[in-house]
């Protein structure tokens, strides 16, 4: 196939000499565009507009009890999780134990795909639309935030970043970050699909319920 | 170069979707939805118009460096432990696809979403080396189930009613008749989830490949894109080579644009970048990747006044508001690519011959123009296809004599002023005034559900010279 | 007021030399009652657009080199009483003449001075109100050409609304496609008619008496199916409706 590559790329070198492009910019197209400006208020809008839920609290402490109540709260004895120091919320894993409930961290996905509900961190969250941004890594399995048929997410509020470019600029090498992992996701909202004469429905394969729990 | 071509003439499969006025209300009134999505979704950009701008300076600076660009891509994907394929064409694409299932000891593949792989007929070519495909998109997996074609881009069944869904389901995959479009989803989410779970090989299509990283991008709201690239122990990930953009950054400005204008969505549920395979500490993900980058006619379509169409980022919005696609739906297309890009790809990638009728279907009204997130000029496009159509000769026999005609009449006056007469004469034949029966021959079509205007006997010209005499 | 005499050239279109030329008067007369001295240079046929749109390009050009010839090389506005016409001589003559040394600036030269009728009115002689009085339901019609390509649809709004006694009322889908497309409607008949029968439905379920509009193609591909369908519907272009408007 090394053919392929040598006659494809030459193809396309011989092709751009007789390519009529339009508007080819002089220089590499650069960023003036305005941004929106993000806030707390906005993230929660957008993403309660998507059908997500966000529970507001003031500390990981509260954040922690929020998780406990939810899982009490529906019967689940058996969380799929990311793993603590992932999540980075402290003191969740006591409080998890302290009520029985069990935290499995890794496994065969055939076999932890029927559990109740999965429970990650997030990177960061972007305001604009709404969105959790999930990096895959040890402890950070992206099975968990899409088989479950519910994700809660804990999600510090200094994580949230008007938009994408804001946040990709923050970071101080956005490259490395990115290849660094195999799997970046950015979830906006439950899964869902309007296929079937335009209506729609949440949860066809990925989770049907997204819980922010929104904390700091 | 090659595409999948039509079954029938053009002729019969317009006649079939005129002939199901409620299944073309449906497709109607569905682009209609996704149009006033994208205006609504567009609305919402600080500035859409500097954004739009901004995207198609991106694409046109990206296609102008094409070949730079696809070399840093590759050096990137092979950097994060990814593999990269390059294919002439359909069949070579398909032959590399199967090799890497053959290495791989593949038996069962899952595919999320991907024109490039109905543009290769790829299920086909697997399906007969004894591997199951599924297609996991909902859409497509209805479609596939049900011996369907797709119909738009983005919503492939828009054509099909609840009830023929559940007719589909329950024959074919042996559950109780249900209409119910929670049940029926539920019914796919069940029969699919199994699928991921087996599946030795996950196949995608690939919106965006981000050069500066080497990362593959994939735009989904249900879940299954995600299923397909990461269970698997194998991912294949199939990309048109103009599906680049060189940075992360450039990669953010189109997805502000992509989602807005295919669905109406800020951004879809999911987001994908992938790079690589699982990373020696990650838990899950497909143990190796491969990224296959197609040509099959895109580089014929970069040497020359059709180049343009490459800055497409198939977003679908010109199916949408396109009176002529509300009006006959996707599959009388014949093609793949349906609505104004697809009249002018389909001929690009599957020659002029198969294709002659798509750029005429078209009144040049300009709606796609204004509607295009990177402003591709689709009129003048299908201008020139419909010049290279003329020049190789796939006009009637009937318009070219009329065009002959008409030619030697209006670029001489004093010829012009004598066909009027004619006509005007041919216009008391047929009593005077505007008429309202049949014509023959070609102009036939036009009496059909129209009367036809008058000619006068004294032209505007010819009374304005006698007015202004002496 | 104008304080020096205008002159402007007009382009009759093959439509509205053959077809309509009431319309072609009207334009003269609205033009001449604001004191614009109009000129008909002779031997005018057709700007070449069908020629242009059925890919015939060495044809269109024959046309269009004829069509250039007719005009000359003056400097007065080129008023066009058509979008689609219009919209060929500004943009599809830049395309007929690319890299012809003796045509291309010439093709770019009339492209300049060429003028949509409602545009010469509104933003060159700068007239909004002419004075017009005109009872009846109206519904504008913008057509594709001279909505998308000459980016025209303000002016003949301000024109119709400061015309006494018109009511304008509004459409569905106000700015979908007739459905015309030249040869469009006669090589694609039946997508043609199917989208003339969803406009006109629309057209006629806003209850008005005529439909305005700046194109006589659209209006001509209107004013056929009214008449098979047996409806009492008028069309009107609008420099029909502004003259007859302007009479005493």
């Amino acid at each position: 196939m090394a053919d392929a590559r040598e006659d494809i790329l030459r193809a396309i070198r011989a092709g751009l000499k007789l390519a009529r492009l339009p508007d080819v910019p002089a220089e590499r197209p650069s960023y003036d565009v305005p941004r929106t400006v993000g806030s707390v208020a906005e993230f929660v809008g957008e993403l309660e507009r998507l059908s997500g839920h966000v529970i507001r609290v003031a500390s990981p402490a509260d954040a922690a009890q929020a998780v406990v109540a939810l899982c009490t709260g529906r019967g689940w004895k058996q969380v799929w999780a990311w793993s603590w120091d992932e999540i980075a919320c402290p003191g969740l894993a006591e409080v998890l134990n302290a009520a029985h409930i069990e935290a499995v961290h890794g496994g065969d996905p055939a076999d932890l795909e029927r559990l109740p509900v999965g429970i990650t961190g997030a990177d960061a969250a972007l305001a604009e639309s709404g969105t959790l941004i999930l990096r895959s890594g040890a402890g950070r399995s992206p099975l968990i935030s899409l088989l479950p048929p519910v994700h809660i997410a804990l999600l510090e509020v200094q994580r949230i970043f008007p938009d994408l470019h804001t946040y990709l600029n923050s970071l101080p090498d956005p490259v490395a970050h990115i290849r660094a992992a195999s799997n970046l996701v950015l979830i906006s909202g439950p899964s869902r699909t309007a296929d079937i004469e335009q209506v729609l429905t949440l949860g066809v394969h990925g989770p049907r319920e997204l819980i922010v729990v929104l904390w700091g | 170069m090659s595409l999948p071509l039509p079954h029938k003439p053009f002729e019969d499969r317009l006649a079939e979707a005129l002939a199901n006025p409620q299944r073309l209300a449906a497709i109607g009134r569905a682009a209609m939805r996704f149009y006033e999505g994208r205006v609504a979704a567009m609305d919402t950009l600080p500035d859409a118009e500097a954004i739009r701008d901004l995207a198609r300076a991106i694409r046109a600076h990206t296609i102008a460096h094409l070949d730079e660009y696809l070399q840093r891509f590759e050096a990137n994907v092979q950097a994060a432990g990814g593999h990269v394929h390059w294919a002439h064409d359909a069949v070579e694409a398909c032959s590399i696809v199967l090799r890497i299932a053959q290495e791989n000891a593949v038996r069962r593949v899952v595919k999320s979403k991907s024109m490039v792989s109905e543009e290769i007929s790829l299920n086909a070519a697997l399906e007969q080396a004894g591997l199951e495909v599924v297609e996991t998109d909902l859409g497509e997996y209805i479609a596939q189930l049900g011996h369907d074609h797709p119909s738009h881009i983005v919503a492939p069944v828009l054509h099909l009613t609840r009830q023929e869904v559940g007719r589909i389901f329950s024959e074919r995959l042996a559950v109780p008749y249900t209409d119910e479009i929670a049940a029926l989803n539920a019914i796919a989410r069940r029969a699919l989830r199994e699928k991921f779970l087996k599946a030795d090989m996950g196949i995608s299509g690939c919106n965006f490949a981000v050069a500066e990283t080497g990362t593959v991008c994939i735009v989904t709201n249900e879940g299954n894109g995600r299923m397909v690239t990461t269970l698997p122990r194998v991912h294949v990930a199939l990309m048109g080579m103009e599906r680049i953009v060189p940075t992360l950054q450039d990669l953010a400005v189109m997805l502000q644009l992509l989602p807005r204008s295919a669905t109406g969505q800020k951004l879809t549920a999911y987001t994908s970048l992938l790079t690589g395979p699982r990373r020696p500490d990650e838990p899950h993900g497909p143990q190796e990747t491969h990224v296959v980058i197609l040509d099959n006619g895109r580089s014929r379509a970069l040497a020359g006044d059709l180049a343009e169409i490459l800055y497409c980022i198939r977003c679908g919005a010109c199916l949408n508001v396109c009176p002529v696609y509300r009006t006959i739906g996707g599959h009388a297309y014949g093609s793949v690519y349906s609505g104004p890009v697809g009249s002018v790809l389909s001929p690009i990638l599957g020659g002029v011959a198969a294709f002659a009728d798509l750029p005429q279907a078209s009144t040049l009204c300009g709606a796609c123009h204004d509607i295009c997130p990177v402003r591709i000029d689709l009129p003048l496009l299908l201008l020139r296809l419909r010049r290279e159509v003329a020049r190789e000769g796939y006009t009637p026999r009937w318009l070219q004599v009329g065009i002959r005609g008409y030619t030697a009449v209006a670029r001489r006056a004093g010829h012009f002023a004598l066909a009027a007469r004619l006509a005007s004469w041919l216009t008391r034949l047929m009593g005077g005034g505007w008429f309202n029966g049949q014509l023959p021959g070609p102009l036939g079509a036009w009496t059909r559900s129209r009367a036809f205007p008058p000619f006068v006997r004294r032209t505007f010209q010819q009374r304005w010279k006698e007015r202004h005499r002496g | 007021m104008t304080s020096s005499p205008r002159t402007a050239s007009l382009f009759v279109t093959c439509l509205l030399d053959t077809l309509f030329p009431a319309v072609a008067q009207a334009v003269v007369d609205v033009l001449e009652a604001q004191g614009v001295c109009v000129r008909v240079p002779a031997g005018q046929t057709c700007c070449g657009q069908p020629a242009f749109n059925a890919g015939y390009w060495d044809e269109a050009r024959r046309i269009a080199r004829h069509t250039l010839d007719v005009f000359g090389d003056g400097s007065e506005p080129l008023i066009v009483p058509s979008g689609s016409c219009g919209a060929m001589i500004r943009h599809g003559y830049m395309r007929l003449f690319e890299g012809d040394p003796e045509y291309g600036p010439r093709a770019q030269a009339l492209a300049a001075r060429a003028m949509e009728f409602t545009q010469y009115l509104v933003d060159y002689l700068g007239v909004a109100d002419l004075g017009a009085c005109y009872e009846a339901k109206a519904v504008y019609h913008p057509s594709c050409h001279l909505l998308r390509s000459l980016r025209i649809d303000r002016q003949p709004r301000l024109l119709l609304e400061h015309v006494r006694g018109l009511r304008l009322l509004s459409q569905e889908d106000p700015e979908t496609c007739c459905g015309f497309g030249g040869l469009f409607a006669i090589r694609m008949e039946a997508i043609s008619s199917t989208m003339l029968a969803r406009r006109l439905d629309a057209l006629q379920a806003t209850g008005a008496d005529l439909i305005v509009g700046c194109d006589i193609s659209c209006l001509m591909h209107f004013e056929g199916g009214l008449r098979k369908r047996g409806s009492a519907m008028r069309t009107m272009h609008i420099a029909q409706l502004l003259a007859e408007g302007l009479r005493p």
